[in-house]
């Protein structure tokens, strides 16, 4: 079964790529008709720059694969393996990739400027604030979310804790080899690497124990002093090692599924419906999934990502498709590999009846490394555990912390307007310590005080939020400046998604945060309940007022210029 | 057979000429990005008088002008995408 559900993933996924994602090319946006990129138009050896689609394949790809495909199949296996799997593969194909892609080409047209400019030339400036503010709340809830996930995986076994922190010394080594040495690349990486393995092999010994609560203090003080550091000591270097984290754990993974060949026996193809998924409530399949799966189907992160940096080095808009259409569809494929991770291996590695009742990311772990270790018994199920843990939480912690940047970034922005009127105070928000500290306090206060299982859904909220308003914004964009007769194409699933999206954050501000305050004595939740909540309703209200411009622009012949 | 074999390791080394050049970009994009920032600041500090900044003496900074030719180009590019910086960012950071 697990040869079987991935052959099924590659086909599906490969079938996609060269018919609707193909017929997407050279149908709908005409890429070998198009003029030239500019990255060759443009071409300034700054930030446009002609690159291999091979290349760019693999920064983009990069970029966009992290704890986030991992982590929600993880939670949404409490539905079932197969709703999952199949919010994935179709969420994926006709919403997630076609989104990237269409961003990618939009930016493309735009001489490489971002979607959130695009937005804002075709729908109104509404839309290209909303994208501010929705990025925000985002670098709040992505401190929250992830820092809760971190917190439990140190609290839950010492080891991780011991085996992360030994990896930020090899980071720091391997810093100081590439940077302030004369040694060559291949030489430093391979002690990075070697230090890497050894990290593995000492911290599985070295077990740090502390609590959850001590481990939030320690997660707090790191992402200031590590978002604050100059990104050549650890940011950098540490990125460089986690790619091969990341290379390492979708191989070994991949293969370990295909020489497995085990049956789904240990998660039921579908349990019910309204399983219990987010905060332990009664959580519809429909709406709540895109709440729980993000990244794996879609998000909305990667159109920032594709129409920051991507679309800017396009050699050829006819690359986008590989580029754009083609690492969503890999990331949905990393997605499908913790699905049947846990699918098959969960009773061998938990124990009968055990698999539901255990955390998402323990189910993730516990079964990734016995899926591993039965394919290739030379890794142990033990140590392909740690491997798994310390993956998710590595590229958390690296989401921690550039988080932490980008929010720092933005507080200093939206102090802006204080200037003129108060110096004393723009001064203060804008001291990079200042500014720091003002995300990881919410960031890590909302971790504090609730748990991922509640946080999770609400970053997700956020991220398909602005997924959705990308959606509407291609849409507009194929009606308007390419082909009329294709829109549907684009404006069906852009409904259908902010529908979804939309019906599940309200569904979400209606059950689960008045929940938080039933008992008034019990300040975490009043916490959570307050600042959640309160997020959620500017969210709900922005995007509604964005919705309306949108639908007052949509039967207008011409775009509207902002 | 030879041809075949021939190709295979052609094959072989492109792939590698790719995965070591996307490591490679890895481990310095970020680096360049900071460092793109920082040579941006320094040619606003010299001639930020064509955006209405004070500078330092013009004589000064005219003489270091024919040497400054990769900084303008660049403060250039920066001034025409200064509308978008979160896209920019975005890109850059891997938040995901």
């Amino acid at each position: 079964m697990t040869t079987l559900v991935l052959v099924v993933a590659l086909a599906i996924y490969l079938i996609f790529y060269f018919s609707f994602g193909k017929g997407l090319q050279t149908k709908l946006l005409k890429s070998q008709e198009a003029p030239a990129a500019p990255s060759q138009r443009l071409s300034d050896g700054v930030d446009y720059i002609p690159t291999s689609k091979y290349v760019l394949f693999g920064h983009h790809f990069a970029s966009i694969a992290g704890a986030g495909p991992i982590v929600g199949p993880a939670i949404a296996i409490a539905w079932g393996w197969l709703p999952g799997l199949l919010w994935i593969w179709f969420g994926n194909i006709f919403i997630g990739a076609i989104h990237d892609y269409l961003a990618l080409t939009a930016s493309v047209r735009y001489d490489g400027r971002s979607v959130q400019f695009v937005a804002q030339e075709l729908i109104g400036k509404k839309a290209g604030k909303s994208f501010g503010w929705f990025v925000l709340f985002l670098c709040f809830l992505v401190v929250a979310a992830f820092g809760d996930i971190v917190a439990g995986q140190f609290a839950g076994d010492g080891a991780v804790a011991s085996t992360f922190f030994l990896f930020c010394a090899s980071a720091i080594v391997l810093g100081i080899l590439m940077y302030r040495t004369k040694l060559p690349m291949i030489v430093s990486t391979l002690i990075g690497i070697v230090l890497l393995i050894a990290s593995f092999v000492i911290g599985k010994h070295v077990g740090i124990s502390a609590s959850k609560d001590v481990w939030f203090l320690v997660i707090f003080i790191y992402i200031i002093i590590a978002s604050s550091l100059p990104v050549n000591i650890l940011l950098q270097p540490r990125d460089y090692l986690n790619s091969f984290l990341l290379y390492f754990g979708l191989i070994t993974g991949a293969i370990g599924a295909i020489l497995a060949a085990k049956g789904f026996d240990s998660v039921p193809v579908f349990t019910s419906f309204s399983a219990k998924v987010i905060g332990g409530k009664p959580s519809p399949f429909w709406p709540t999934v895109p709440l729980v799966i993000a990244c794996g189907a879609l998000s909305g992160f990667h159109a920032l990502i594709a129409s920051g940096t991507s679309s800017k080095q396009l050699r050829d808009e006819k690359d986008g498709l590989f580029v754009g259409y083609g690492a969503m569809l890999t990331e949905g494929f990393l997605a499908t590999i913790s699905v049947i991770a846990i699918a098959a291996f969960g009773v061998q590695a938990l124990g009968e009846g055990k698999v539901l009742a255990t955390p998402p990311l323990a189910r993730f772990t516990a079964s990734y490394g016995a899926m591993v270790a039965s394919a290739m018994p030379f890794f142990t199920a033990k140590f392909m555990k740690l491997f798994a843990a310390i993956w998710v939480s590595s590229f958390a912690l690296t989401t921690l912390d550039t988080t932490n940047r980008l929010g720092r970034y933005i507080v200093s922005e939206l102090s802006l307007p204080a200037k003129d009127k108060r110096p004393g105070l723009y001064k203060f928000f804008n001291n990079k310590w200042v500014g720091s500290l003002v995300v990881a306090f919410f960031g890590i206060g909302l971790a504090w005080s609730g748990n991922y299982t509640i946080l999770w859904p609400a970053f997700s909220g956020a991220n398909q939020l602005i997924a959705s308003i990308v959606m509407l914004t291609v849409a507009m964009w194929v009606k308007k400046e390419l082909n009329e007769k294709y829109t549907n194409l684009v404006f069906i699933p852009a409904v259908f998604l902010w529908i979804t999206v939309t019906a599940a954050i309200i569904w979400y501000q209606i059950a689960i945060v008045p929940a938080h305050f039933a008992d008034p004595a019990n300040i975490k939740n009043l916490i959570t309940g307050t600042l959640v909540g309160l997020m959620n309703i500017i969210m709900i209200i922005i995007n509604i007022a964005m919705v309306v411009t949108f639908f007052k622009n949509f039967g207008k012949d011409k775009a509207v210029k902002a | 057979m030879k041809s075949l074999l021939g190709r295979f390791v052609r094959l072989l080394r492109q792939i590698w000429r790719v995965a070591s050049q996307v490591q490679r970009d890895k481990a310095t994009g970020m680096l360049e990005f900071e460092l793109k920032e920082l040579e941006n600041i320094f040619v606003m500090l010299l001639f930020g008088s064509f955006v209405g900044l004070p500078t330092p003496p013009t004589a000064m900074a005219f003489e270091l002008m024919p040497y400054m030719e990769e900084e303008i180009k660049l403060m250039i590019s920066r001034a025409d995408l200064a509308q978008d910086p979160l896209g920019n960012l975005l890109g850059m950071l891997e938040i995901d």
